[in-house]
């Protein structure tokens, strides 16, 4: 098992074909990430969470002679995570928690980045603002939510972030651009009823 | 190793679950990217119809079609272009579920799938592809059949300034004897210029001036039917 924590991820998913402890290995480095990332978007129970993640790596291990070398295995993780998802939600409307899930410091990035765009006033706390969070993202169009999540709470780039969502990256960053604005008009609307 | 990577591990074990052959994941691949290749193929076909239908139809004359009766010449071409839409947004839907096919913007797509259309069209319609699927349509598609006569019926409403008919003689000094879709029987001038290529049984369009005791001077004349591209003299359908 040490030997396979040094191999890189499309190492790892070769030797899976062979050898169940590689994909072991693989399902133990992106187990919690992917946890976190349904958490994140679809505001769902752990157990929900941990049945679309069970879901998701079953796909991930019969697909496994699909992965194409060109593409980073955690953008692919996470593009059958999304859509398994996306097709739980659709499936189970009536069993979604519609509060979504984020923690102190994933809305401290989120609003750290916008902040830095200078458009939000000094006024509005970043306290303020991290509360609210949860409340913007989820008032959010389904597409603007899931990009500034992929972006500013997993840390993607535009090149993984389009590989996940199967989107052009001129369409990628458009949407990000649109879901900022969205997200700053919402916050500070927000702000001015609160005041 | 934590609860859920022992469930997944476990259900692998216990339903037997195993990696799919790499041959299915090429086969798909291969069917992506002959399915677009037979939209864009049909494109092209689709596209030598508009291209067929804009050369043959003699929009000079349109004018003359009395009423609403010229909006009938509109109908083939709007059909195709649809049609063409459609196979269009068919060929981008298929190439965007290609593997790499996400990262092109749709308009560039849907751009090269209507330029390569357009350059194997324009080949089809040089190569009477398109006239041989027109009759081939007309031949065992009933409801294709109907839709041109009406559109060719559009003709049948023309004013004084035009004629058309099937050439029965052909007399002297650019004079000609035509019968008219009427069963009307005309005395043609024509001028020296159209007067050499015509053959009896030419069905022909004039736009000119009538006068008196069923006579009619030509200013402008084409044989009616396929233009520039089309069928030769003497081939009928």
């Amino acid at each position: 098992m040490n030997r396979l924590r040094t191999k890189s991820d499309a190492k790892l998913v070769k030797l899976a074909l062979k050898k169940q402890d590689a994909f072991e290995e693989l399902v133990s480095r992106y187990e919690k990430r992917l946890f976190r990332y349904i958490r994140r978007f679809a505001g769902l129970q752990d157990q929900c969470v941990e049945d679309i993640l069970q879901e998701v790596f079953i796909k991930l291990y019969r697909n496994l002679n699909s992965f194409d070398t060109d593409l980073k295995f955690s953008s692919w993780a996470y593009r059958i995570t999304h859509n398994e998802t996306i097709s739980y939600i659709r499936k189970n409307k009536r069993n979604q928690n519609i509060s979504l899930e984020t923690d102190d410091e994933d809305a401290a990035n989120l609003i750290d980045f916008l902040k830095s765009e200078d458009d939000i006033p000094e006024e509005i706390s970043k306290k303020e603002l991290q509360s609210e969070v949860h409340e913007i993202l989820n008032r959010l169009p389904e597409n603007y939510k899931e990009i500034l999540i992929l972006r500013f709470m997993e840390d993607m780039e535009y090149s993984e972030i389009s590989d996940i969502l199967k989107k052009p990256m001129g369409t990628v960053a458009t949407l990000i651009n649109r879901a900022k604005a969205q997200f700053k008009t919402l916050a500070l609307k927000n702000h001015e009823q609160t005041q | 190793m934590s609860k859920l990577s022992k469930n997944i591990l476990k259900k692998i074990e216990a339903e037997n679950i195993k990696p799919r052959p790499k041959w299915q994941f090429i086969a798909m691949h291969v069917s992506l990217f002959a399915l677009f290749g037979l939209s864009i193929l049909l494109g092209s076909m689709v596209t030598g119809m508009i291209i067929r239908e804009i050369v043959m139809t003699a929009w000079e004359f349109a004018p003359h079609i009395k009423g609403v009766s010229s909006l009938l010449l509109l109908v083939m071409p709007l059909i195709w272009a649809a049609s063409l839409a459609l196979v269009t947004c068919l060929a981008y839907k298929i190439f965007s579920k290609t593997k790499k096919g996400y990262k092109y913007k749709p308009t560039r797509i849907l751009a090269i799938s209507i330029v390569i259309s357009i350059l194997l069209g324009a080949g089809a319609h040089y190569l009477q592809f398109s006239s041989f699927m027109d009759n081939v349509m007309s031949d065992h598609i009933p409801s294709y059949a109907g839709l041109r006569e009406k559109v060719e019926g559009a003709w049948d409403h023309t004013d004084e300034k035009m004629m058309m008919g099937e050439v029965i003689e052909l007399g002297e000094e650019g004079l000609i004897t035509v019968v008219n879709r009427q069963g009307e029987t005309w005395s043609v001038v024509l001028s020296p210029e159209y007067f050499e290529d015509i053959e009896i049984g030419d069905e022909l369009m004039m736009r000119g001036e009538r006068g008196e005791d069923q006579t009619f001077t030509a200013e402008k004349m084409r044989e009616h039917g396929p233009g520039p591209g089309g069928p030769q003299k003497g081939e009928r359908k």
